[in-house]
């Protein structure tokens, strides 16, 4: 029971951590750069992109070296994370940042001037503004990025594989454990990590899709 | 009273904006890029000008920097052509927004007011162009804006809806206490509304629709009530009365004659009809809306009147002596 629940729950908080700082960081960053037609933003904007299009073993490799003895996250944090659950948050925000950043962009992108024109004719404050009009017209573009990048982290293998490891109970996540219960051929373990991973994906997208649809109505 | 003086340099443009009225409702007309949109976000604080004044019955809003009350505090309730309401909103939500919540009656009042109670608590997606553009005005004068701007507010809404929309709305902008500026490209719709018409072109408002006669002074008789001056230009003759102008037999002037203050109509032997009054002949030429066009003699005026006259008929103009004013 312990080799298939303690996996689960260790992807779950990996998961939920790493999504907490994806949609803290990926909307800043959306909401910096959705303006920036200019070169420095497209930089910008290809370097939060990359973990993307790049093979989840190099953002890995990455990250341990940013990680290592001498690396800049080694020296910013003052810890050795590596082969932690920490390490594991790390690469799983930066996989599921691209996610969180290209769906909040586009929900600032299609944001209405003319709304924010009129909040300040009304009388309102900024902060009004923002938490009675912008945030809530912009709601199903943020949890759909909110929903994307919480399945990308709870299916992330390769990165946090490189920089977690796989230690049973600590660092062992679904797909991890699938990995090395299908190479020592526990095919019990593996079906029933696989039919829980399926299940949580469809129940994820499923009340994504309907909420959105119910939203998308008064558009 | 509306004061305005206003400088604002965007890219290669200068725009220059000097207004000064005491009419409750204008309009401004004029072609596209003229700037008459750049004139209310101006107004409206949303963007800023270089220099000038902005005051508006005695309060100022801007004042070359040493006053720049934020749009917020302004009081100046805005209304575009689309999008006016926010559509998460439903409408008592949307009209609600900002205001007090001890105003849940004026609310209800004021749908009710105009015939939309039944859809307090729609949804903006169910609301036909007309009750969207209702609501937002609704949600506007509760705000008691001491200026509304209306930028072509109705130009999305059918002929028929306009004309509903006109009536309805004509003397509930009258009778609350500021100003409206109405931005339209739709001559019928600032007719039918405002008190005053102005043209903007190459950075000046020019009313529309108003007489502009240039003549030599022939005579200035004395009289009790004010001195009275007879001015020519070509065949026709008008007179006036001198108020604080300095003039001479012989002097070139110019005067105005609002379309508002030329009355049309048949010729009854009236004695009111001769008293202090211009009387003129002239030829109905064209008619757009209640505006009429006269030839009178080899001249050009411009009346308004709500009784039909068919082209080409002959109508007699009379012409207060207190509304020749002269301008130059």
């Amino acid at each position: 029971m312990a080799t298939v629940l303690t996996p689960v729950l260790i992807s779950l908080k990996i998961a939920f951590v790493a999504t907490c700082f994806s949609l803290v960081i990926g909307t800043s960053l959306a909401y910096l750069l959705h303006k920036k037609n200019d070169k420095l933003g497209t930089i910008f904007e290809t370097i939060i992109l990359l973990p993307l299009v790049m093979p989840p073993t190099i953002t890995g490799y990455l990250l341990l070296l940013l990680l290592s003895n001498k690396g800049i996250l080694y020296m910013l944090v003052g810890n050795n994370l590596i082969f932690t659950w920490w390490a594991g948050v790390i690469a799983s925000t930066i996989v599921s940042i691209p996610l969180m950043y290209q769906n909040s962009k586009s929900g600032f992108q299609s944001l209405n001037p003319v709304y924010k024109d009129i909040g300040k004719t009304l009388g309102l404050g900024r902060f009004k503004i923002i938490f009675s009009i912008e945030l809530p017209l912009i709601l199903p573009s943020l949890l759909s990025g909110l929903v994307l990048s919480f399945a990308r982290a709870l299916g992330e293998f390769g990165a946090t594989l490189m920089v977690a490891g796989s230690i049973p109970g600590k660092t062992r996540t679904i797909a991890s454990a699938i990995y090395f219960a299908v190479e020592s051929g526990d095919r019990q373990t593996a079906n029933t990590l696989m039919l829980i991973m399926v299940i949580i994906s469809f129940l994820l997208m499923f009340s994504l899709n309907l909420w959105l649809k119910r939203k998308r109505n008064y558009n | 009273m509306i004061d305005i003086l206003l400088n604002k340099k965007i890219g290669n443009n200068t725009y220059n904006y000097k207004l000064k009225t005491n009419s409750k409702i204008i309009a401004i007309m004029g072609q596209s890029g003229a700037g008459k949109t750049t004139f209310l976000r101006l107004l409206s604080g949303l963007l800023k000008p270089d220099s000038g004044y902005i005051k508006i019955n005695n309060f100022v809003m801007y004042d070359n920097d040493k006053v720049n009350i934020k749009t917020k505090l302004r009081q100046i309730a805005y209304i575009f052509q689309h999008d006016n309401l926010f559509p998460h909103l439903n409408v008592a939500e949307n009209i609600g927004l900002g205001l007090n919540v001890n105003q849940v009656e004026n609310i209800i009042f004021w749908l009710e007011k105009f015939g939309l109670g039944y859809i307090r608590n729609s949804k903006i997606t169910n609301l036909s162009g007309g009750e969207k553009q209702r609501i937002a005005l609704i949600r506007a004068l509760l705000h008691n804006p001491r200026l509304l701007l209306l930028d072509e507010a109705f130009s999305s809404l059918d002929e028929e809806n306009k004309n509903i929309l006109y009536n309805e709305i004509k003397s509930v902008l009258h009778s609350y206490k500021g100003h409206t500026i109405i931005v339209t490209h739709d001559y019928k719709e600032a007719m039918k509304l405002a008190d005053e018409i102005f043209y903007l072109s190459d950075n000046k408002f020019n009313k529309v629709w108003n007489n502009y006669i240039e003549g030599e002074i022939k005579s200035i008789e004395e009289k009790d009530s004010g001195d009275i001056f007879s001015i020519s230009s070509g065949n026709l003759l008008l007179r006036g009365i001198i108020l604080k102008d300095f003039i001479k037999v012989g002097d070139i002037i110019k005067v105005e004659i609002e379309s508002v203050k030329v009355k049309i109509g048949n010729m009854t032997y009236n004695e009111e009809n001769f008293v202090d009054n211009n009387l003129l002949k002239g030829i109905v030429v064209k008619r757009i809306d209640n505006v009429y066009e006269l030839s009178v003699d080899d001249k050009i005026i411009y009346a308004r009147s709500d009784i039909t006259y068919e082209l080409n008929s002959q109508v007699n103009i009379f012409i207060k002596y207190k509304n020749v004013n002269i301008v130059k």
